[in-house]
This record gives structure tokens, C-alpha cells and sequence, in this order.
């Protein structure tokens, strides 16, 4: 285990890279290599315990394994009021070049959930050396997102959302982002879907992907729990049959 | 400011060094060591521990927050360190590392909920922590609690409807939620009162510096002076500075609650800027 900072000089990001181990179940036959993307807010929190044992299923597969924090967020420099969704994208890239140098490798996967499907999606547009691109319960329209989080709308100025601060130019910049629209073009990729539930979105989503030219699977995986809602005393959430899928995913089909 | 991740112990737990820059540095300062609260990794609930590192940083502290073995990115401890034991050995580990590292002799730990526990728990078996601070800390109901519990409910009509509502129907809703969610491993087990007063009455007179805060996550605590009425032989009102934030949740997710905390412990820090170890007066 081998945690880090990298990045800007400026505001370094906080990563943590880990290598995979040859099992008698693992994949030896070639280095590869996932780029873990959290999601942002509380649900970063509330998923950073399912990231640890995704990390770990992927590392016993045979797969080294890069996770990250955003600039603002985690372990990473800056304060919440800082953030910008233009520097998280950003930093998503700086995270790709950083396990491609760590890694050794020329290629990888990217698994991101919620917040962090949609910055690893628009990261990977300019990006060639994404193998497998795994889209987990994400966030598909960001207007959607801030309704559901702040529901009645009508505030001004930084509001907090279980905590985290949410200033009025970065919610004025998440209600843009729509992937059906904003992935239109890029680089097409072996993509797959995994969510606990389907939606309409969801499947324009798929839709908007396939036009593209990407290779799309979409699983649903029925699971307990949301994403969205906030346990008082901090409990983590563990979708364990989703954390399978993935990792079946990215076994056998990259 | 600077941080550096790092792997420090025996145990290879994973932690974020926070160390000043050199010019507000304060020399023979204590270093903050920041313990876990249940399942949640070493940023703290909202960030909040990220926050206060960064805020005792611009003090001219040094603060190490760590993940215990088996919590957040640290791996499960592999020796034979019994599970009840962990905390404290492990949040020495985290002091033997900073006196190796930093030179820093004396040390102030502090978390939340069980974090603040492990924290009261270490204070008292090493002499070397001289402050101590905690949110949500072990409490008690005294006379005052009850009778800020139970005096409105019983002259306000609405509180006997609800009360009757959730005897005969208990919210279904919330029942079927309750079953959806993986719970902490983390089961906080509540000392008799006379043990925890007997620890801050050594601690006290030890010198060791206290701070509370309690938020209205806990069902066991509604006013202010009820940590130091639970405790009078203590005078702990006078002799520890407790704050209350009855609308608070546990977490502490208020952005203004984490403001008054901040600007607490950042007030309540400047005491260690020079050596102190005389006892706190009786």
C-alpha cells in the first residue's frame, strides 16, 4: 500500500495506489490497472468503506489499483468551499497520468460512482488509455442530483449538504452537466452500467453511449440501501452484490 | 502548512501528517493526535478532522490523524493485540512515531464518539497526553436532563398523541429503512458513571487540559451544564471549558457548528503554546 500525494503543486491531490496480487483466481497473464473514482459530498463518506473492499476484491484479482481524492475534498489540499467541478475533471486526469506512471502500465479501467461516473466519463473523452469504463449508480443529470439533495431549491449563496459546503458557483456547475448530452462525442469505449436501479435516464444514457460507438452493458443489481440518504451516526453503505459485479466485469471482459 | 501521507508502526496504519510552516511553528509544543469515530476514515465526519489539522497547523501545531487497524485504509492488525486493546495501543503507536519523527514529547488526542472514547482511554494510561478533547463524550443523565426531557412532553397535549401513535404503531417506514443499511462495527459500551468521574478527576489532576462538546445527537444529553452537574465534585465547569450546540447533530454537519468548534479548539489550543503541566486547580 502506497498512499501519496501527487498532482499540482499547488493543491495536491491525496491517492493511494495499491498493487494487484497473482491468485490462482487472479489475471497474471499482463499487468492491468483501475482507476477508482469516488463520488463527492456525503456520498464520498458514506462509500469510502465499499471503495476499500472494491479496492481489495480488484488487488486479489490480480488488478493494481489507483484511488484518489478531489482537490477540496478528502485528504486532498483546499477547503470545501473551494471546489470546482472544472478542477475535479481536471484532477481525474491528472489521476490517469499518475497510475499510467505508477502502474507501469500503457492502458487501464476506470470505475467511478455517482459524482465520480460522471467526472471519470467526461475525463475519459480525451483520453486513449481507457481500456474499461465502469459507470456505477452515476449521476446522470446534475440538475436531478440537486433536486434530490435540495429539494424545494430557492437557496442562495454556500449551503451545507450534510455537512459539506456547497457554494453557489459549484451548484450552478454541477446543474449543467447532463451526460446524455455531454458524452455525445469522445473516445468510444467498452463501457458498463451497473446500478441498484434502472431509470429512464439511465437507459438515454445507454443510448447516448451506444450513438457514440461505445460497447455498452447495463446491469441492474437490485441492492439495499441509497446513496442519497444519511445515516446519523456516519454508517457506511456496502453494496456487496454491485462491488461483485464489477469486479466479474472487469475480470472477464476488458 | 504541510501534509504528508504516510505509513508509520508495526501495525502499518495509514495517516496524514499536518505540520506548520516553520516560521509559526511552535517549539516544544504537544502534537494533536486525531482518533477515528466508528467506521469512518481519518478526514472525520464532514472533514471535519481534515479542518482542524489545518486550522492547529496555522497555530503552529503538528497533528498526526491515523486510521486504526481494520478502519478506513489501514489493514487489519495481523498480531495478537486483543480487538478492546487496539485503541489505546495503537493511538501510542501514533505518539512513539511523532516523538521519532518530530521530536514532540507531550500530546493532546481528541475524536468524536469513539473516537473521543479511545482518546479519554489513552489520556488515562499515558502520561504523556496533556489535553484531551471530545465530542459527544461519555455522559449521564442527571436530574436537570429528566427534567428537561419529560417536563414538556407531560404539560404539551401533542407530545401524549405522539407518544401514544408510536406505542401502538411503530412507523413501519422507518423499520423496514433500519434493515437496509450496514451497521458500524462499532458498538459503544457506556462505563459506569464513577469510573469516567474517576478519570477525569485523575487527568485533572494530572494537569491535563479538557475540552467538550456536545451536540444533540445523543439521546442522553439536552443542556449545557449537564456534563459538569453529572460530575460536582469535578467543578468541571470551572475547571474544563464544555460546549453544547443543541442543534447539532452528532456528525456535526452544521456548517456554522463546525465554525464554533473550529474557532474553539483553535482558542482552546493557544494554552499549549507554552509548556504547561501544573495541575488544573481544584
Amino acid at each position: 500500500m502506497n498512499p501519496f500525494y501527487f498532482g499540482r503543486s499547488e493543491r495536491p491531490l491525496f491517492g493511494l495506489f495499491t498493487r494487484g496480487r497473482s491468485t490462482p483466481g487472479g489475471v497474471a497473464t499482463e499487468e492491468r490497472a483501475v482507476l477508482l473514482c469516488y463520488p463527492v459530498g456525503p456520498e464520498y463518506l458514506r462509500a469510502h468503506r465499499a471503495f476499500r473492499q472494491l479496492n481489495q476484491l480488484l488487488n486479489r484479482s490480480g488488478f493494481h489499483v489507483f484511488r484518489f481524492d478531489y482537490a477540496c475534498t478528502g485528504d486532498s489540499a483546499g477547503e470545501g468551499v473551494e471546489a470546482s467541478f472544472d478542477e475535479w475533471v481536471d484532477d481525474v486526469d491528472w489521476a490517469m497520468d499518475e497510475l499510467l506512471d505508477t502502474a507501469g502500465v500503457d492502458s487501464f479501467d476506470v470505475v467511478g460512482l455517482r459524482w465520480g461516473a460522471a467526472l471519470a466519463a467526461l475525463a475519459a473523452r480525451e483520453r486513449d488509455e481507457v481500456g474499461h469504463m465502469v459507470l456505477w449508480d452515476p449521476v446522470v443529470s446534475g440538475q436531478d442530483y440537486l433536486d434530490e439533495v435540495l429539494p424545494g431549491g430557492g437557496v442562495e449563496g454556500t449551503v451545507g449538504i450534510e455537512g459539506y459546503p456547497f457554494t453557489a458557483e459549484l451548484r450552478a456547475a454541477l446543474a449543467t452537466v447532463d451526460l446524455r448530452a455531454d458524452l455525445a462525442e469522445g473516445e468510444a469505449l467498452r463501457t458498463s452500467i451497473i446500478v441498484a436501479d434502472d431509470s429512464p435516464d439511465v437507459a438515454a444514457l445507454k443510448a447516448t453511449l451506444e450513438g457514440r460507438g461505445d460497447r455498452v452493458t447495463l446491469d441492474v443489481v437490485p441492492s439495499p440501501g441509497s446513496w442519497s440518504e444519511v445515516d446519523p451516526f456516519g454508517d457506511a453503505l456496502i453494496p456487496q452484490d454491485i462491488i461483485k459485479a464489477i469486479v466479474d466485469r472487469l475480470r472477464n471482459e476488458s | 502548512m504541510r501534509e504528508r501521507a504516510l505509513v508509520f508502526g508495526p501495525a502499518n496504519l495509514v495517516g496524514i501528517l499536518t505540520q506548520p510552516d516553520p516560521e509559526v511553528a511552535l517549539p516544544d509544543a504537544p502534537a494533536f493526535v486525531i482518533l477515528n469515530s466508528g467506521i469512518l476514515h481519518r478526514v472525520g465526519a464532514s472533514r471535519l478532522y481534515v479542518r482542524l489539522a489545518r486550522t492547529l497547523a496555522q497555530e503552529g501545531f503538528t497533528t498526526l490523524r491515523f486510521d486504526f487497524s481494520g478502519v478506513g485504509d489501514s489493514e487489519v492488525r495481523k498480531d495478537a493485540i486483543p480487538v478492546e486493546e487496539r485503541f489505546v495501543t495503537e493511538t501510542r503507536e501514533a505518539m512513539d512515531y511523532l516523538t521519532a519523527t518530530t521530536g514532540a514529547s507531550s500530546f493532546v488526542v481528541g475524536g468524536l464518539c469513539s473516537g473521543a472514547d479511545g482518546a479519554f482511554f489513552t489520556s488515562l494510561e499515558d502520561q504523556r497526553v496533556v489535553g484531551l478533547w471530545q465530542i459527544d463524550a461519555f455522559c449521564y443523565r442527571t436530574p436537570g436532563y429528566y427534567r428537561r426531557r419529560y417536563l414538556p412532553k407531560l404539560v404539551d397535549p401533542r407530545a401524549w398523541a405522539h407518544s401514544i401513535k408510536v406505542r401502538v404503531a411503530p412507523d413501519a417506514e422507518e423499520e423496514r429503512d433500519e434493515e437496509q443499511f450496514v451497521k458500524p462495527e462499532y458498538r459503544r459500551i457506556i462505563p459506569p458513571q464513577e469510573v469516567v468521574g474517576d478519570g477525569l478527576g485523575s487527568l485533572l489532576d494530572r494537569g491535563v487540559a479538557l475540552y467538550f462538546l456536545f451536540t444533540d445527537g445523543l439521546e442522553d444529553y439536552n443542556y449545557a451544564e449537564q456534563h459538569a452537574e453529572a460530575f460536582p465534585e469535578l467543578d468541571l465547569g470551572r475547571r474544563s471549558e464544555i460546549r453544547y450546540i443543541p442543534e447539532s447533530t452528532h456528525m456535526v454537519t452544521g456548517l456554522e457548528h463546525q465554525e464554533v468548534f473550529l474557532s474553539d479548539v483553535r482558542r482552546w489550543a493557544r494554552r499549549f503554546g507554552a509548556a504547561r503541566r501544573e495541575p488544573v486547580p481544584a
